[in-house]
């Protein structure tokens, strides 16, 4: 049974709602800025894709606007996650943000709860500043009770953001989490299509959420050596001859999965089809991908082989592209690599120069990107991408977007940490 | 293991009840041949090949003892020799406890496959706990981040910062439990690393399940790997009142080595089925009532409740089949090991299966802190391994 995307709903740089991702990329905007989630004054990296203007009122306003006869409910659960600290983790909210906006697109309701939900997450650490400042002392006691603090709690749930959202719409189907870092998306969405495809599910709510755009999360990146040292809005420079490093984004991308036939039956409108997927390791190194992307050009080639095309049928990429001097060129061998001489001539781009890396959404955040190909008909540019890069000697799109009602079919790449890959193909609804 | 000062409690290990029900002079129920395979009608019978297990026992893989069921113990795995370990000193220092256990039983269960390298076809899917970073690391920042007033983000971000250990990182991702075993091993075959508190293990194994039957690789791991002994792990566990439950913590890992069984010379057991159910909604008794003559016959159980309250309700429905099974319950052996758990259940299952007499089908089912039920249906393969041991007493 083919498997199509029948709504999406998207929190990014740009602001909340899909319409917002797409409208920004549309404009060719850029969503990078100076952090103010929390004083980073005294870090090395200062700039990020934050979420602005997202506050706790602003979110039980869209949430209830979203579900409609649920307001009260809404506006209950949202008042207790902040209470619980819950909240602080601002992937939660924006999880929850997305998948309301895909459910209720969808025009999915109580009839429809037992639909599995298959999220990605990003690492569970925003409360370590809580322990210390709950405690006073200079000593964490990990096992100790926290009297009078009922907010602060040791989060190591990853998967709270599921379980939030499976409350908030009342889902009984099960919850597989996906923690694959910067490829979950991507999995998550592959996962859901493979439910479809042997009827282990009719249809799937699937996503990613993430946000690294906390002490420790950005204090790890910035040990690792990742982001660009530059605080200025062009920091990431995908494919660009001068680029040095990543950006850190957050956001939230979330979808709703059906076959095909009943999702039309009901009378929903595909966005997309979910055409084909692959995944491999790379199996090399902690700290670096392969370097000839092999496994990675085998994962876009596996996804061609399970969507039954030719490399040829690829008429647009959509790039994991993270600005990083080592990585870009490792992606340009891998598509070389998995579409021969029809690498040279698909348009490539990388939406992370205008929204940032959002780490274990990254996957999701680009497919809905996608959509702007077959909502819009248009192809999504390269921010900062000004100076060619002989190592990445690809048909690199520059900043400005592209006409795309010619394209057919879109490859999007997610490559992770520790090494998994993964491709999706996604086509133009009939 | 994790330093002494940080645990300020004792923790409870003993088990926390007898086993079930075992009657090893029972007859097995006839084989009988289901028609609901894992993945679908179309693809090739999956099979257990072989497996790895690193438990508080030690290191093990199978020998139709019974051991993980009657000798096994909860608590602590304990160190690992140099001719056991798959990584190196400087390797380790980048591994979580959970991501060493799981490297281990990968490499262990790819030999006892008896699959030749290089394994870069091999796919693999694990299910993962969370928060595997030596809280020794995180004290070092906040303490470097702290001045009169408590936290201080300036401080964390001009002194505290210089103190995280580069490769904490690599210690806190929790694909990293699946990634560094497939990084020494070669793996890169399909993949999915899925957070667990039992019901994304059970997902890691239908995802393998349906890799290997349709053909998107020729042999995949499946399987979890945790710690519920980390100190973070621990503090939620209690604060969430699971200890109080009867959540006896433990950790470990499992991995199976999956392959289509007309291709796999001496299967340990044919995976006839594997379904995750959730609980929200609903409670187990009602779920355990409708499954359970489904499923029948089969003439063995392994069960893994993670707490009191589920264990007597999988202990009264199980006892309330006609004709009666033999049972097993493999958390009041092994505690609570939570990703590893499902994994660690099957392994027992698959052993259980190496017995003599050998129950013709055997079902695991397993119940984690996550509220989802994980069943997984075993069956003797036609052509068993020879040699199995002396049915356990």
């Amino acid at each position: 049974m083919p498997a199509v995307i029948t709504a999406a709903g998207a929190v990014s740089a740009f602001g909340v709602g899909l319409s917002a991702l797409l409208g920004g990329l549309a404009e060719a905007r850029c969503g990078i800025g100076p952090l103010t989630c929390f004083d980073a004054s005294t870090f090395p990296v200062r700039v990020g894709g934050e979420v602005t203007g997202l506050s706790t009122a602003f979110a039980a306003d869209r949430l209830a606007a979203l579900l409609p006869g649920q307001t009260d409910e809404a506006v209950a659960r949202l008042s207790a996650w902040s209470t619980s600290g819950l909240l602080r983790d601002r992937k939660v909210l924006f999880a929850a943000l997305a998948a309301v906006e895909a459910w209720s697109g969808a025009g999915l309701g109580a009839a429809e709860r037992d639909a599995w939900l298959v999220p990605a997450f990003g690492l569970e650490h925003a409360f370590l500043e809580d322990a210390v400042l709950a405690r006073r002392v200079g000593r964490i006691d990990w096992d100790a009770e926290t009297p009078g603090l009922p907010e602060v709690r040791f989060r190591s749930q990853v998967d709270h953001g599921a379980r939030c959202i499976a409350e908030l719409l009342g889902l009984r189907g099960p919850i597989v989490p996906h923690v694959s870092a910067c490829a979950g998306g991507g999995l998550a969405l592959a996962h859901a299509a493979a439910l479809i495809e042997r009827g282990a599910a009719a249809r799937v709510l699937c996503g990613a959420a993430d946000s690294m755009l906390n002490p420790l999360g950005l204090g790890g990146m910035i040990r690792l050596g990742a982001p660009s040292p530059r605080n200025a809005a062009d920091a990431c420079r995908p494919f660009d001859r001068r680029r040095d490093g990543l950006v850190i984004g957050e956001g939230a991308a979330m979808f709703v999965v059906e076959d095909e036939a009943s999702a039309r039956a009901r009378g929903a409108r595909p966005l997309a089809r979910i055409l084909g997927w692959g995944s491999t390791q790379d199996g090399y190194r902690v700290t670096a991908p392969r370097p000839d992307g092999v496994m990675a050009g085998r994962a876009m080639s596996a996804a061609l082989a399970r969507a039954d095309l030719s490399p040829e049928a690829v008429d647009y990429i959509n790039a994991h592209g993270t600005g990083t001097p080592l990585n870009d060129p490792v992606e340009v061998r891998a598509i070389r690599a998995a579409l021969g001489t029809h690498a040279e001539r698909v348009p490539v781009s990388s939406i992370k120069g205008a929204v940032g890396h959002l780490m274990a959404a990254s996957g999701a955040i680009e497919a809905a990107a996608c959509l702007l190909v077959f909502l819009r008909d248009l192809v999504p540019g390269t921010q900062h991408y000004r100076e060619p890069d002989p190592e990445c000697d690809l048909p690199i799109l520059g900043e400005t977007p592209r006409p795309g009602a010619h394209v057919a079919v879109v490859l999007s790449n997610s490559f992770g940490f520790g090494g998994q890959n993964v491709a999706l193909l996604l086509g133009r609804p009939s | 293991m994790f330093p002494p000062t940080m645990l300020r409690r004792p923790i409870p290990v003993k088990p926390t009840g007898p086993l079930l029900f075992w009657d090893p002079r029972a007859t097995p129920a006839a084989l009988t041949m289901s028609q609901h395979t894992a993945a679908g009608s179309q693809e090739r019978p999956v099979c257990i090949a072989g497996l790895g297990v690193v438990s508080p026992s030690g290191l093990s893989g199978i020998d139709g003892s019974g051991a993980l069921l009657l000798r096994g113990r909860a608590g602590a795995v304990p160190p690992i020799s140099a001719e056991d370990d798959v990584a190196g000193p400087r390797q380790r220092r980048m591994m979580s406890r959970p991501a060493h256990f799981a490297a281990i039983a990968m490499r262990l269960a790819l030999r006892a496959a008896g699959w030749q390298e290089p394994w870069e076809a091999v796919g693999c899917f694990m299910g993962t706990g969370a928060s595997g970073g030596s809280p020794a690391d995180l004290e070092a920042l906040l303490l470097a981040s702290i001045d009169e007033q408590g936290l201080s983000l300036p401080r964390l971000g001009s002194r505290g910062l210089y103190t995280i250990n580069p490769l904490l990182t690599f210690q806190c991702l929790s694909n990293f439990t699946l990634c560094h075993g497939a990084i020494l091993l070669g793996l890169g075959g399909p993949n999915g690393a899925f957070f667990s508190r039992g019901g994304g293990t059970v997902a890691a194994l239908q995802e393998a399940l349906w890799a290997v039957a349709t053909g998107a690789c020729p042999g995949a791991l499946a399987g979890g790997a945790d710690s519920a002994l980390h100190p973070v792990t621990l503090a939620e566990l209690r604060r969430d009142g699971a200890l109080g439950a009867g959540l006896v913590p433990s950790e470990g890992a499992a991995v199976l080595a999956l392959a289509p069984a007309e291709e796999t010379a001496a299967p340990l057991a044919i995976i006839e089925r594997c379904q995750l159910h959730p609980l929200r909604g609903t409670s187990l008794a009602p779920v355990l009532a409708a499954l359970l003559p489904a499923l029948s016959p089969f003439d063995a159980a392994v069960v893994a409740p993670w707490g009191t309250e589920a264990r007597a309700v999988l202990a009264a429905a199980l006892a309330g089949l006609a004709p009666a099974v033999r049972a097993y319950d493999l958390s009041a052996a092994l505690g609570e090991s939570l990703a590893a758990t499902p994994a660690l259940a099957w392994a027992a299952a698959a052993d259980l299966m190496q017995a003599e007499p050998a129950p013709a089908r055997v079902l695991v089912l397993t119940v984690g802190p996550d509220g989802e039920l994980g069943e997984v249906l075993l069956r003797r393969p036609a052509r068993p391994r020879q040699g199995g041991a002396a049915c356990p007493q």
